[in-house]
């Protein structure tokens, strides 16, 4: 049985979606792509919710920041976790140190591409794997029969491109002496937006496009998908209401007319790299 | 004192592995015919691999093969057999980023394993954790500060590398699928299109444009370690790492024989080595963008940024190679247009740089010429100093 494992954007989604199986969330200073909070706040989202939880601690780690890491792992390990996605390896040798008891999950969104990397990393005891959201239905397929431990996919949502330690906006607003009230930005190439955000962490940029293909999700649930990820990112709470009603009633038979619902409702959804495959060896006279 | 670092070069060929090994480099680093992170660039075949590694071997220096690319399904069904035939050409390590390939190597071969940049190794628990797997040295991020690398340094006995020089990927590597979303090409698989290069808008929460004089961009300046080589030294670092397997012979040769000099100088006489500037400027004048320290002093906000887009200077010092140099006559293959009364610096790996002016030009017929303008023209110049194959030509600046 697939569940649903919702990332909300916010506050107000985290306070009415409700129709998920699972919340994930991050902590400050210590995640990327998930909406973070503090580790106060988590703890009371653990204990007001009878919704699982999972938490993003998915940032590439200095050895500053190794002893918060360490603090809040000790931390969340007192309370019901469902599991902690993490990019940064250092939390395999943490996690067994401290042993912490809350199961670890790879998710460093452009590696997690092969099941032979996954099946090395379950040695070390992660027990799933976010898989990547840049590789074809047919190897995301492959990686679910060939793949020992449980496995997410994003299904629907922005797609996250790009993870930077750099300050981009910022720096470009220094350098220019410009000045903008504005909290959200977007960067615009060729009729397409795609989202940006500079915090604390650095900057992270978003794909143009919605990753939505019912479909897709319908192949992926008979082979045995564990847990479907929706990224709650750039929308208003009532539009993923409607979004979770949809994927939780999806099946064959009303696929392609709830895709045409929401394509009418979400003018800009593609299904990302599920049937696109990519491309690396350029040159002609490739030996 | 500590151990003498390895300098590092990377080489796009079996002549620039050549030339990096002539001009200083301990080691050189290149593609091989698959599973490597630079696609389009040239890559050595299976016999050149046997050739360079040969090459190498003859003057006591070493071959790394990178084999970094993050694979998928596919590719991880191909890789034992391609290992196989790596470690038979004579190579001295291998460069991985995929962890999963370090249980097949080592079940299946006696090769040597390095840990590719492209896993973006931070701490010390991460480099310690791939210790215990059996990997022999880690190419730190190039996020590490100053601080980061020797605590690593202090905390972990292993091999470590460092860039010191050359371009930057503006996001962590591994983490950075721009190419792959805007052009389709995979960025961890050897295809990256370099969007970070790209003009964009960036439009505020009411989609209106904030401009400045120059487009947004994710570009950033390269990176040039020149002035801390001492704190690198210091640190016992194994390795000294130029990035650019698709740069040009005379980038190599400069880049690498001045960082050979430093390390030499530094190296022989730390109480009384003395930073020289003149290297920072050849350096600056070879190079086709801005250099800083980046993230190593931990300066990397806007003065690390590049808002020229994908203008890149066109370097046109390097005016010729020597192939031949016989009774006074030396032999030169034109790079770029130079002309009789220039006034030029020839340098090799094995003399002290020679400013000559050129009084006179033949070419190949023996014909006076008095400017060289054909790409790859061989002409001959009458010159009364030792010089010998590989040495290049390059012009004089009188000023910055």
């Amino acid at each position: 049985m697939c569940q649903i494992l919702f990332s909300p954007a916010d506050w107000e989604q985290l306070h009415s979606c409700h129709n998920v199986d699972a919340y994930i969330v991050g902590i400050d200073l210590l995640s990327v792509n998930f909406f973070a909070m503090t580790l106060d706040e988590v703890i009371t989202l653990i204990n007001k919710t009878d919704k699982d939880i999972y938490i993003a601690l998915n940032k590439n780690m200095s050895n500053n920041d190794l002893p918060l890491l360490e603090g809040t792992l000790k931390t969340l390990n007192k309370y019901q976790i469902k599991g902690i996605f993490y990019a940064d390896v250092s939390l395999i040798p943490i996690t067994k140190r401290l042993h912490i008891n809350i199961p670890l999950i790879w998710a460093n969104e452009h590696l997690t591409t092969n099941y032979g990397t996954m099946n090395y990393w379950h040695k070390f005891k992660v027990k799933g794997t976010f898989i990547s959201n840049d590789i074809t239905l047919i190897e995301i397929m492959d990686i679910l029969k060939k793949y020992k431990g449980f496995k997410i996919v994003q299904v629907f949502g922005y797609l996250p491109m790009y993870v930077s330690k750099r300050h981009a906006i910022k720096n470009y607003l220094t350098y220019f002496n410009l000045q903008t009230k504005s909290h959200q930005f977007k960067l615009f190439k060729e009729d397409k937006y795609y989202p940006i955000i500079d915090n604390d962490i650095g900057t992270i940029i978003l794909s143009s496009n919605v990753l939505c293909d019912l479909m897709g999700f319908c192949k992926l649930k008979q082979n045995d998908l564990d847990i479907a990820l929706i990224n709650g990112y750039g929308f208003s709470a009532d539009i993923i209401n409607k979004v979770l009603t949809i994927f939780n009633s999806v099946n064959d038979n009303n696929a392609e007319k709830l895709q045409s619902q929401l394509i009418s409702t979400i003018s800009n959804i593609d299904s990302g790299f599920w049937y696109r495959k990519t491309i690396y060896k350029v040159k002609k006279n490739e030996k | 004192m500590k151990n003498k670092p390895e300098l590092l070069a990377p080489a796009g060929d079996l002549e620039r592995l050549e030339i990096a090994l002539l001009y200083g480099a301990d080691a050189v680093y290149v593609g091989g015919p698959a599973f490597g992170l630079r696609a389009n660039a040239i890559n050595f075949t299976f016999d050149e691999l046997k050739e360079g590694s040969a090459f190498a071997h003859k003057l006591n220096k070493r071959v790394y093969v990178t084999v970094n690319i993050v694979l998928h399904n596919e590719e991880l069904e191909q890789i034992e057999e391609y290992l196989h035939k790596i470690e038979a050409t004579g190579i001295d390590a291998i460069i991985i980023s995929d962890p999963a390939i370090i249980p097949i190597a080592q079940a299946n071969t006696n090769l040597e394993l390095h840990l590719s940049t492209q896993q973006s190794t931070l701490n010390y628990e991460t480099v310690r954790f791939f210790k215990e797997q059996g990997i022999k040295r880690i190419v730190l991020a190039r996020e590490c500060s100053y601080e980061d690398i020797k605590l690593i340094k202090e905390k972990v006995d292993i091999d470590l590398e460092v860039f010191i020089h050359g371009a930057m990927c503006a996001g962590y590597s591994g983490r950075c699928a721009l190419s792959n979303f805007l052009t389709d090409r995979d960025a961890n698989r050897g295809g990256c299109s370099q969007i970070c290069r790209w003009d964009f808008i960036l439009m505020d929460d009411n989609n209106r444009p904030i401009i400045g004089d120059k487009d947004f961009t994710l570009c950033s300046k390269d990176l040039s370690l020149l002035s801390y080589i001492p704190e690198l030294i210091d640190m016992d670092i194994s390795s000294f790492k130029i990035e650019g397997r698709m740069r040009s012979l005379y980038y190599i040769a400069t880049v690498v024989s001045i960082y050979r000099k430093v390390i030499d100088e530094y190296f022989s006489d730390s109480k009384h080595y003395v930073y020289n500037e003149e290297y920072e400027r050849i350096l600056r004048n070879c190079a086709n963008r801005d250099s800083v320290p980046q993230f190593f002093n931990n300066d990397y906000g806007v003065n690390c940024s590049y808002y020229n887009g994908r203008v890149e200077i066109s370097n046109q010092d390097f005016l010729g190679i020597i192939l031949d140099c016989n009774n006074g006559i030396a032999t030169i293959e034109q790079r770029n247009y130079f002309k009789r009364g220039d006034i030029v610096e020839i340098f090799g790996p094995n003399h002290e740089v020679v400013t000559y002016k050129i009084d006179k030009i033949e070419d190949e017929n023996g014909d006076l010429i008095d400017i060289v303008r054909h790409p790859r023209q061989i002409v001959k110049i009458p010159i009364n100093e030792p010089l010998e194959k590989y040495d290049m030509m390059r012009i004089k600046k009188l000023t910055n």
